[in-house]
């Protein structure tokens, strides 16, 4: 057996142990999950952190709920910092707005398990099916909740030191560094891609100063609509590992880099909306976290080649060239071409499997 | 002329404050006033054509920024003509102080009570901390030169709750702030009626809904929608604003940054005192053409005079000429 085959059985081999191992436990803890569960198929493998991620019920009332399960120390590790981000984000106490995350129902240990549950949020309408107006306005809402929490002064840093350390320019530039020797290592022969993220990575030097300047801000480094809970005014946050303190653009350059292949339309309407009513130097601070995030991007893609075969390697190309094609229309200040978008789009759904296609619909609530 | 501000906070920090310390130093800059200098505790700063901006670390522990604030003060003030001071207590202390010693006048901006705040928040400081505040900003207000408050309310809190005598209170409202460019026009709604409330809206509600009815008999797509900007972002603010037919405030409780924003929207916004007065005049307004003209430049004209930063640049610079 090949090294992605054998990296994806053993996922496989890891979800059904752990699932068969977890009911009973969960079943003693007062909840039970759902049959049949999406989240942990297609291409769930190549994702960071062995945990389950299951829909299920309160035993006594049927609440809705969602219970992250992990026996694997990384997967643990994963949820015990979940647990904190969320006790902590109650502690802060110079947010502007409410910080809405989903309530907490258990932290659990329980034998080799740890076990997290919180509630399911009901959407009446899911962020994609919301008019495109409503969808600007939640957006700039969803972003203005998360730029009311800037930590500047000592006792902000006292409240989140222990959790989270703030990014800077130094950091981001660090980090984007390791991305190219990352790439470079996993696809050495690839000097146009190399030559992309040369010519990025000189973007960011650049532009250091300005990151450096809107730095300190909580951001969620997976900002997308699946992240997002959106009920009546409010919109709850999901996946709190994301959470960091850093660039108050990385939220909206995550967010924008998702635009660019669902809505480009509405990448279109926030990004003119930044430069228009923030400025041309906040503007450039959206530009500089949109190629700090493509060159994330562009490290995990690669990275997955070694870990695929078949249609999903080739996939992996194909968002290796398509996001490239991202990143210079980027640093050039451009809009990728929509027929780029939808040839890529085509071209990846003939290449997703059917399992990938289901969890994909069910992630984005379609 | 030279002026400096003192300011507790700088952009890209964000809040109303911290906007305009900075539009105000731009503005003062534009107005060819003369030296313009900005102290702020901040980490970064956003730059201004024409504006020295200094520092003091916020990340450094309080008495160490209070004494490091005051110090540079002291050295930036120096052939000030005035400081000009946003009222908090790490830099109205330093201010006052600096003022002392060198001679300069301080004009304290009062656009909120500290100290109120403060003390609705109990988690964070107990009796005796806001006895010693409170002590702390009536030494800090007396010893200001002239006290700026951001409307009556807060010129009846000034002289209700710290004892300062009327005649040192100036009333300057804070100008509109810069209307939003959306991506797409606002849908026009000539009869909606926007209701604006600093208060709970709970408490109106029979009041609005009889109002409603009453207008419907002769407007019968008239309706009244409440605006609550605490859960909108500011595009959806300006947004609703343009596409509304009029919007109502009512005297007692006007939230004059939100009335400001109307103004510069190009609605009519009127403020009524009585529930009769609005019938009249919303059904005058939402049916005659002639009369939602007439409002909309009485706003413009309100807005020029009392809402705009040229008004209150000059303003500002006359009271400075005054001093001296």
């Amino acid at each position: 057996m090949n090294i992605p085959e054998e990296n994806k059985k053993e996922w496989e081999k890891y979800r059904t142990a752990e699932f068969n191992d977890v009911a009973d436990i969960l079943l003693l803890l007062g909840f039970s999950a759902d049959t049949e569960q999406t989240h942990t198929q297609g291409e769930r493998y190549l994702m960071s952190g062995r945990k389950l991620v299951l829909t299920g019920h309160r035993e006594h009332d049927g609440k809705k709920v969602i219970i992250k399960i992990s026996s694997d120390p990384r997967g643990i590790k994963e949820l015990e910092h979940e647990h904190l981000c969320r006790e902590t984000i109650k502690k802060i106490d110079f947010a502007y707005k409410d910080i809405l995350l989903p309530e907490e129902i258990l932290f659990a240990k329980t034998g080799k398990f740890t076990v997290v549950v919180s509630a399911f949020i009901e959407e009446p309408v899911p962020f994609l099916l919301h008019s495109r107006e409503e969808q600007f306005f939640l957006t700039l809402r969803a972003f203005e909740m998360l730029e009311g929490v800037h930590a500047t002064a000592s006792s902000h840093t006292k409240i989140i030191r222990s959790l989270w350390s703030s990014w800077g320019g130094a950091e981001y530039l660090r980090s984007f560094g390791e991305f190219s020797e990352n790439i470079r290592k996993a696809v050495p022969r690839d000097t146009a891609l190399h030559g992309a993220m040369a010519e990025a990575q000189k973007f960011l030097l650049a532009g250091s100063g300005t990151i450096e300047r809107y730095s300190g801000f909580l951001t969620h480094g997976d900002f997308v609509p699946h992240n997002l809970r959106i009920v009546g005014h409010d919109v709850y946050l999901l996946d709190h590992t994301s959470l960091l303190f850093g660039n108050k653009y990385e939220s909206a350059a995550r967010f924008l880099n998702y635009l660019c292949v669902y809505h480009p339309e509405l990448e279109r309407w926030i990004s003119e909306y930044i430069r228009k009513n923030r400025g041309e130097d906040e503007y450039l601070s959206l530009r500089l976290m949109r190629a700090y995030k493509m060159g994330f991007l562009l490290q995990f893609y690669t990275g997955s080649l070694a870990q695929t075969e078949g249609d999903l390697h080739r996939l992996a190309w194909e968002r290796i060239s398509f996001w490239k094609s991202v990143l210079s229309a980027i640093l050039n200040d451009e809009f990728v071409p929509v027929e780029t978008v939808l040839k890529y789009k085509n071209k990846r759904d003939s290449l997703r499997s059917e399992e990938e296609v289901r969890r994909q619909k069910k992630l984005h609530q379609i | 002329m030279k002026a400096v501000i003192a300011a507790p906070v700088f952009p890209p920090e964000v809040g109303n404050v911290s906007v305009y310390v900075k539009r105000f130093a731009k503005e003062l800059c534009k107005a060819s006033f003369g030296d313009v200098v900005v102290l702020a505790y901040a980490n970064t700063f956003e730059e201004i054509d024409g504006v020295k901006i200094h520092c003091i670390k916020k990340s450094d522990p309080l008495l160490i920024r209070l004494f490091l604030y005051t110090v540079k003060l002291f050295r930036l003030s120096r052939g000030a003509d005035v400081i000009y001071v946003y009222n908090t207590f790490a830099s109205g202390l330093p201010a006052v102080v600096v003022g002392g010693l060198r001679g300069i006048p301080v004009i304290l901006r009062f656009s909120e009570d500290e100290v109120s705040q403060r003390a609705s928040a109990p988690r964070k400081n107990n009796f005796f901390t806001i006895r010693l505040l409170s002590f702390l900003q009536k030494r800090i207000l007396k010893r200001a030169r002239a006290i700026s408050a951001d409307g009556d309310f807060l010129a009846e809190v000034l002289f209700l709750s710290y004892e300062v005598p009327k005649e040192k209170i100036r009333i300057d409202r804070n100008p509109a702030p810069k209307p939003e460019t959306l991506p797409f026009p606002p849908e026009f709604f000539p009869h909606r009626i926007l209701f604006a409330s600093t208060a709970e809206n709970e408490a109106r509600k029979e009041e609005l809904e009889e109002l409603e009815n009453s207008l419907r008999k002769k407007i019968p797509d008239a309706g009244i929608f409440p605006l609550d900007e605490a859960n909108i972002s500011r595009a959806e603010k300006w947004h609703l604003l343009r596409g509304a037919g009029v919007i109502l405030f009512f005297s007692c409780d006007v939230g004059y940054s939100l009335y400001a924003c109307a103004l510069s929207s190009g609605i009519p916004a009127v403020i009524f005192s009585s529930k009769e007065q609005a019938e009249k005049t919303l059904t005058d307004i939402l049916e005659n053409p002639g009369t939602r003209r007439e409002a909309i430049a009485n706003g413009n004209s309100i807005l020029k005079e009392e809402y705009s930063w040229e008004a209150y640049v000059r303003n500002f610079t006359d009271f400075i000429l005054h001093l001296s």
